[in-house]
């Protein structure tokens, strides 16, 4: 809810301290001299650091993080209930449908590491963080950092809330054993899908340009994709290769790859897309 | 010390900047004028990296902005009053705090010096454009710089808004600081500006102190005497311009201080009622000298 303030409430700041110009340098000649080698600035893992501290502050101080991590653990504990109250003609188990939500819980990542760069840049307050930090690959270094730790806890939620909608939709755990296996492919996709989105988001730097172009790519264009053109071909589309990872696939045929090669292939889409939207980034002013 | 050299930008066919060179120098105020689109935010911009200038430099004491080790503590900057809408004041400036490596405390200091503490848990998104700008020259604020860059700070000020920050920035450059502070209310400039820096269509058209630009300023006459046809005729014999001011008896002289015309009109039993030097403002004096590099006119 945003607050309006019907009276500007503009304090006295006589009792404030008050910031004092710093004065580190010698007084100045009044006429240029031949410019002296400039410090370098220190080194960058601490530079990296306050980048990653920054973003975190903006991610955690923001609506639409919570509003996407509790669209996907409403939507992946639907998923699993639904399953495992409706399918009757296989076995259910927690074990074997709790991952079905890694699949909605890689688009809300995708939506959520494209929302880390445009939320900033349709508020203008990119401007905020470029003056504070000249170099903007440190800046995408740490909301590429905050990215992978959002969109991994995105992932384990998503996968928490599949298990709790397949166990109150009444589904026995089943065998334990590949739970790790899937949590750990689960997640793997979900901070991957993530990347992908930050990437997407560089180059768009528009919200609304960003989801729907990911969106239309994933459900519509990929789906064509794999209607007009042999498994052989389809199997190294980005979203294809990602829900490989997940290996929900009907493979009677053998074409899939394996969950390595599969992620890979989505990684190199992801880190691909990262990579163009550094550049895009560094070169284009915000 | 800031030393603007040379700095050139043009955006398609458009040169914003053209071949601008000008310095910022500590304890002083200087203001930083022109009509709209003459390329003062353009010049702002690459001053703090956010745009990169076709040609030349920026330089803070010697050293670019890129290569400063924390930008922050040399320049604080206030382009435009953005926040995240959804964000409160506090955590917008906890998380530039961050970005520089500065102390969270410096937060509530900066707060509490723009007088928005009260409301630094409020969403920006409720807040006035006033108290968006005090915001943006709290997150200024925070590294303590020796030097401060404003964008039309008074912009969505009240009257009370303008006279602190007229204030503010005068006691800021009397402790040292350096500030640079762009703004098209050249009379509200000219209350605390040391010195102008006017450019036109991107290139500079004075940089002075102001008494200086002022001292610059045409002086004329206003004469007011029922003798107004012989006085008209007198000093335009003597090679002096003399112009109908509009009302009855009265004209304005120029090319001839008040001495001159005092002792002409003596000299010819001309009665005078009223001799009085008029010296054109400020502001009189800036849209003569930005006349012609006006952009954006009403029809």
């Amino acid at each position: 809810m945003t607050t309006t303030l019907d009276t500007p409430s503009i304090d006295t700041p006589a009792s404030a301290r008050i910031s004092a110009p710093r004065r580190r340098h010698p007084a100045a000649p009044t006429t240029p001299t031949t410019p002296t080698t400039p410090t370098t600035p220190s080194a960058s893992p601490g530079r990296i650091r306050a980048a990653w501290r920054s973003e975190r502050i903006k991610l955690a101080t923001t609506r639409a993080p919570r509003v996407i991590t509790a669209l996907t653990v409403l939507v992946g504990g639907m998923a699993s209930f639904m399953v495992a109250q409706f399918v009757t003609d296989q076995e259910i188990t927690v074990a074997n449908i709790f991952g079905f939500s890694a699949v909605f819980t890689a688009v809300f990542a995708a939506v959520s590491g494209i929302l880390i760069y445009t939320s900033e840049a349709e508020h203008r307050t990119t401007q905020h963080t470029f003056a504070a930090e000249p170099r903007r690959a440190v800046v995408v270094a740490g909301k590429t950092a905050v990215t992978v730790a959002h969109t991994a806890l995105l992932g384990l939620a998503g996968l928490a809330a599949g298990a709790g909608g397949a166990a109150i939709g009444g589904a026995g755990v089943g065998d334990a054993s590949a739970i790790p296996t899937t949590i750990a492919w689960a997640t793997g996709f979900a901070v991957l899908a993530g990347v992908l989105g930050l990437g997407i988001g560089l180059i768009a730097r528009h919200s609304a340009a960003a989801i729907s172009g990911i969106l239309v790519w994933w459900l519509v264009i990929e789906s064509l994709v794999g209607v007009f053109t042999p498994e052989r071909v389809a199997r190294f589309m980005p979203f294809v290769a990602g829900n490989g990872m997940l290996q929900f696939v009907d493979d009677g045929e053998r074409i899939a790859f394996d969950r390595p090669i599969t992620a890979l292939i989505f990684a190199g889409y992801a880190f691909a897309a990262l990579a163009v939207g550094t550049a895009v980034t560094t070169r284009i002013d915000p | 010390m800031i030393t603007v050299n040379a700095l050139t930008k043009t955006y398609g066919d458009r040169r914003a900047v053209d071949n601008l060179s000008f310095t910022v120098r500590p304890g002083a105020v200087t203001g930083f004028v022109g009509p709209n689109g003459s390329g003062k935010s353009t010049t702002m911009r690459m001053m703090v990296g956010l745009t990169r200038p076709d040609t030349g430099e920026v330089l803070y004491d010697h050293t670019p902005y890129h290569r400063l080790t924390r930008p922050v503590t040399t320049i604080g900057a206030a382009l435009d009053a953005s926040a995240h809408p959804g964000r409160t004041a506090r955590s917008h400036l906890d998380a530039m705090c961050a970005a520089s490596r500065l102390p969270r405390s410096r937060v509530g200091d900066v707060l509490a010096e723009v007088g928005i503490v009260s409301v630094a848990d409020k969403r920006v998104g409720g807040f006035s454009l006033g108290m968006r700008q005090r915001l943006a020259l709290a997150g200024a604020l925070l590294g303590e710089p020796e030097t401060l860059l404003l964008d039309e700070p008074a912009n969505g000020l009240d009257p009370d808004g303008i006279r602190w920050l007229r204030g503010y920035l005068r006691d800021y450059a009397d402790r040292g600081g350096a500030v640079l502070v762009s703004s098209h209310l050249i009379a509200e400039l000219s209350l605390f500006a040391d010195e102008l820096v006017v450019i036109g269509a991107g290139r500079l058209l004075a940089a002075a102190p102001v008494n200086e630009i002022v001292d610059r300023a045409q002086t004329s006459v206003r004469v007011e005497t029922s003798q107004e046809a012989e006085l008209t005729v007198l000093l335009r014999s003597e090679g002096i311009d003399v112009a109908d001011s509009g009302q009855r008896g009265r004209l304005t002289v120029t090319g001839a201080n008040r001495a001159t015309v005092a002792q002409l009109a003596l000299d010819h039993h001309i009665r005078l009622d009223e001799l009085v030097d008029e010296r054109a403002s400020l502001e009189d004096l800036l849209v003569d000298l930005t006349h012609d590099a006006v952009e954006f006119t009403a029809a």
